[in-house]
């Protein structure tokens, strides 16, 4: 049995803060030099919450991650800052990172609103949690209000926020799968599959039985230890150009129930959350989100769910070649935890009405940990999610998500007996307005680059 | 009369005069080289790489093929295709004497100890014309049923009206003999052989084995794994990760002594056989996203590995490790370097993020790389072949009902 360190762990690598629905996410910058990253670290490493349950009441919680920009700032020594990943050392707008993520044409960083190589550069993430707008506006203000007294600037804030029950903006229930941390003090779904603590925290041992390589201080200190990475993306959701495009694509066209059913074949699940593998015809409301399923032996041909559903390509469960057991084998090295929210104001009503352009600015705040950005998120996202020969598929990608890199649009293949239909031109759906990649410190590793950043502070020029 | 594919290799050291700026003037023809390969009707795949000497500067030009055919065939339509780079590409080579290509690998070809097709008996021919008739027929489908009048017919009368629709289109339908044998009589020879040589030997050796994985332990130098910010990387995943295909190529040096060479001639003609006589039919070890792929000893003790794959490379070497790391730790265990091993051929490979970071580490780029069908998987190649088979005679209606679900 696995155990955790949990009063090292940053709360948010093994939670999601279910019951603190707003969230305030604070991109930071300490460029001026006469700022001070190390008075404030310091100060709010305290406050910093652990995974392990604290006597205070759980009304708020803070949060902190760096760029690897972020940690240079913080006066990390060169052999120490190239001990972190490669992809944290080049970040989520480099060239050759967007090659892999398939972040091109409207994804490109080049128009991103943060974390571009038009923006700001962002130094730390703190992400903020509380139980009502009132609290999550006065913790806000007291943490930025510490960050400008000590000369940083926020460069980027996104607001997220929990419905019950959770539905991202196109309408459908989300957040249901999560693997299960082994050792993790958040009791366990039964439909939960487990992953060793080594993919989401560095010290444990991963899917591979191995110790994930972990960042070294030059004085012997383990600074991955108990720190995990984080993938930070925000995705708008273009939700009357996603419902319009099901309407006119519907058979019998403009048909409401009709519009529901192919939206819920590009997504995999009914709005209710309800998987198509068990419910092929219908959608059961609410309840059935949780149930256990697999795509292996119940849908080998995708005339339930079709091969290419949002679902199946981001968690490919038993479908893979070449059988059953490999795949789950194979799929349980690139899970990731996802701890996204929405933004923005709620859509509701039918097809039509969500269909109508209503000019706001919708979507979700994408946030993943994993251990590995190549072997978890990165992968996914490439072999997965934008891959066009995914699971034997010819030419498409993700339906939901991914980038439309041809100007015809994309495909999207419905099985069916005796002959599949294959919707052409269908547009792209999510843009992707910005992001970055992130490491999560410990607690310990946060006194400890708290002092290095106190060392440099002091050592600027008068 | 079924195509055979086969494997060119040629590693031959670059005129001293020659080597002063040549994986330069090599990128700049990469692209025209690639349309130039084109006209070379028998070829796959291929490269052109340089390898570095001790002293870090490219001292050998390596060049592969993957071509169907009389290799005589295939030579006379390079040197056609190649003429105007005839100079820059073979004519670096030591020794070479321009127009005499044939000549030149005659002398210096050298055979791949383990050559490993994806989609054996099918040739570039064959693989363009089974895209074409999927493409066809994708199209007359998405043209919608209902246009086509086809709502609520059964299968048999759907496909037959696609194929009404295809015959014009000049393409070869039905079954093409790939050239399997019907009953590999070499099969159970080597079966027998594996059970009553290979297994007593292997069993035999296995204390020797495991003192001289111990003793190398300690009389190893340290390793000098490549690190996560070493610019040797850049252009290497500037390259790769291609949307379909990519070539990786890899050349490490052998550990020493003689014990390390013998294994490992015998690991890879073991492998050849295994793929010769009981995976003729293209898959080995369950990874299905190589093309094609081959191993070469070279003559100061290094040894080669090019590979033709689908994908990206991490999707790759994940598959390695998951599936295949037996096999790649029984060979690459005698390299210099490679992942501790137990018994030579656990551990190794099976050490992930070890295995990968020794792959980068001996990993090479490709100065120029070329496919003939770079939109294609392994398993699109296999699917489509299968189309284009059931595209022609008379299918049941649970036959036509299968076809159909291929599209």
């Amino acid at each position: 049995m696995t155990q955790l360190e949990l009063s090292d762990i940053q709360g948010i690598v093994l939670f999601g803060y279910g019951s603190l629905p707003h969230a305030r996410w604070v991109h930071v910058s300490f460029e001026n030099d006469e700022s001070e990253p190390g008075t404030w670290l310091s100060e709010l490493r305290h406050e910093v919450h652990a995974s392990a349950r604290g006597k205070r009441r759980q009304e708020e919680r803070i949060n902190v991650a760096f760029t690897h920009t972020g940690l240079a700032r913080l006066g990390l020594a060169e052999s120490e800052l190239a001990s972190f990943p490669r992809e944290l050392q080049q970040g989520m707008s480099d060239q050759l990172r967007s090659h892999v993520l398939g972040d091109v044409d409207e994804n490109d960083p080049k128009a991103w609103e943060l974390g571009g190589p038009s923006n700001g550069p962002i130094h730390a993430l703190v992400m903020l949690y509380a139980k009502n707008v009132d609290a999550i506006a006065a913790l806000r203000d007291r943490v930025v209000g510490r960050i400008a007294a000590l000369g940083g600037v926020v460069v980027h804030e996104d607001s997220g926020e929990l419905r019950d029950p959770l539905h991202e903006p196109f309408g459908f229930r989300d957040g249901i799968t999560q693997p299960h941390v082994t050792g993790s003090p958040r009791p366990r779904d039964p439909h939960e599959d487990e992953v060793p603590a080594g993919e989401f925290v560095l010290g444990y041992r991963n899917a591979y039985d191995e110790f994930p390589p972990s960042p070294q201080g030059t004085d012997g200190f383990d600074i991955g230890s108990n720190g995990s990475y984080l993938v930070y993306r925000k995705l708008q959701q273009d939700t009357a150009g996603f419902w319009q495009c099901m309407l006119d694509r519907a058979r019998p066209n403009g048909d409401a129930k009709a519009a529901t059913k192919l939206a819920s074949s590009l997504v995999g699940r009914w709005p209710s959350g309800a998987p198509l593998v068990n419910y092929p015809d219908h959608d059961p409301g609410p309840g059935a989100e949780k149930e256990a399923f697999a795509f292996h032996d119940a849908d080998p041909a995708g005339t339930k769910c079709p091969l290419g559903a949002h679902i199946r390509r981001a968690n490919p469960r038993d479908m893979l070649a070449p059988s059953a057991n490999e795949s789950r084998r194979a799929v349980g090295r690139h899970r990731l935890l996802r701890r996204g929210r929405p933004y923005g104001p709620i859509s509701k009503g039918t097809p039509a009405q969500r269909a109508t352009p209503d000019g706001a600015d919708r979507g979700l705040v994408f946030i993943a940990l994993n251990a590995s950005f190549r072997r978890q998120f990165e992968f996914v996202q490439q072999t997965w999610l934008n891959n066009p020969k995914f699971a034997g598929l010819y030419d498409e990608r993700d339906p939901i998500t991914a980038s439309v890199m041809d100007e015809r649009g994309q495909h999207f293949s419905i099985p069916s007996v005796p002959v599949r239909r294959r919707l052409a031109c269908l547009p792209q759906f999510v843009t992707l307005r910005g992001g970055g990649y992130f490491f999560v410190p410990s607690l310990r590793a946060l006194a400890w680059l708290a002092s290095r950043a106190t060392k440099r502070d002091a050592a600027r020029p008068p | 009369m079924a195509v055979r594919q086969h494997a060119l290799t040629i590693v031959a050291p670059v005129r001293p005069s020659a080597r002063h700026g040549l994986s330069a003037r090599l990128d700049a023809v990469e692209s025209d080289v690639q349309d130039a390969l084109v006209s070379v009707t028998s070829l796959h795949f291929a490269r052109f790489v340089l390898i570095d000497g001790p002293d870090g500067v490219a001292s050998r030009l390596a060049f592969e093929s993957n071509h169907d055919g009389e290799q005589a065939d295939h030579l006379a339509a390079l040197a056609t295709a190649l003429a105007p780079f005839e100079e820059l590409l073979f004519g670096s080579w030591e020794g070479y004497h321009t127009g005499d290509l044939a000549g030149f690998v005659a002398k210096n070809a050298l055979p791949a100890s383990t050559f490993y097709l994806g989609h054996p008996g099918l040739s570039v021919a064959q693989i363009l014309n089974d895209r074409d008739v999927r493409l066809r027929l994708e199209a007359l489908l998405d043209d919608d049923v209902a246009d086509l009048g086809l709502e609520g017919e059964s299968a048999v009368v759907i496909r037959n009206r696609l194929l009404d629709r295809l015959a014009g289109a000049g393409l070869v339908t039905g079954p093409v003999d790939r050239g399997f044998p019907a009953q590999p009589s070499s099969t159970i020879v080597f079966y027998v052989l594996v059970v009553f040589v290979v297994v007593p030997a292997a069993l035999l050796g296995l204390p020797f084995a495991l003192w001289v994985e111990s003793r190398e332990r300690r009389s190893e130098s340290p390793r000098e794994l490549v690190a996560e910010d070493d610019p040797k990387l850049d252009p290497i995943n500037r390259r790769e990760d291609a949307i379909t295909q990519n070539g990786l190529t890899h050349h490490v040096p052998m550990r020493p002594g003689v014990v390390r060479a013998r294994v490992m001639r015998i690991v890879l003609w073991f492998l050849e056989n295994a793929r010769r006589r009981i995976a003729y039919e293209g898959t080995l070890g369950g990874i299905s996203s190589i093309h094609f792929a081959r191993w070469v000893m070279l003559d100061d003790d290094t040894v080669l590995f090019f590979s033709n794959y689908d994908g990206s490379w991490e999707a790759y070497l994940g598959d390695f490790v998951d599936k295949a790391h037996i096999y790649l730790t029984a060979v690459w265990s005698n390299t210099k370097w490679f992942p501790d091993t137990n018994a030579l051929i656990f551990g190794g490979a099976s050490k992930e993020n070890a295995f990968k970071r020794w792959t980068r580490t001996f990993q090479i780029e490709n100065r120029i790389w070329y496919s003939a069908y770079k939109n294609l998987t392994v398993s699109d190649v296999l699917r489509n072949a299968l189309v284009r088979e059931g595209a022609s005679g008379d299918m049941t209606e649970a036959q036509a009902r299968a076809w159909l679900a291929r599209l």
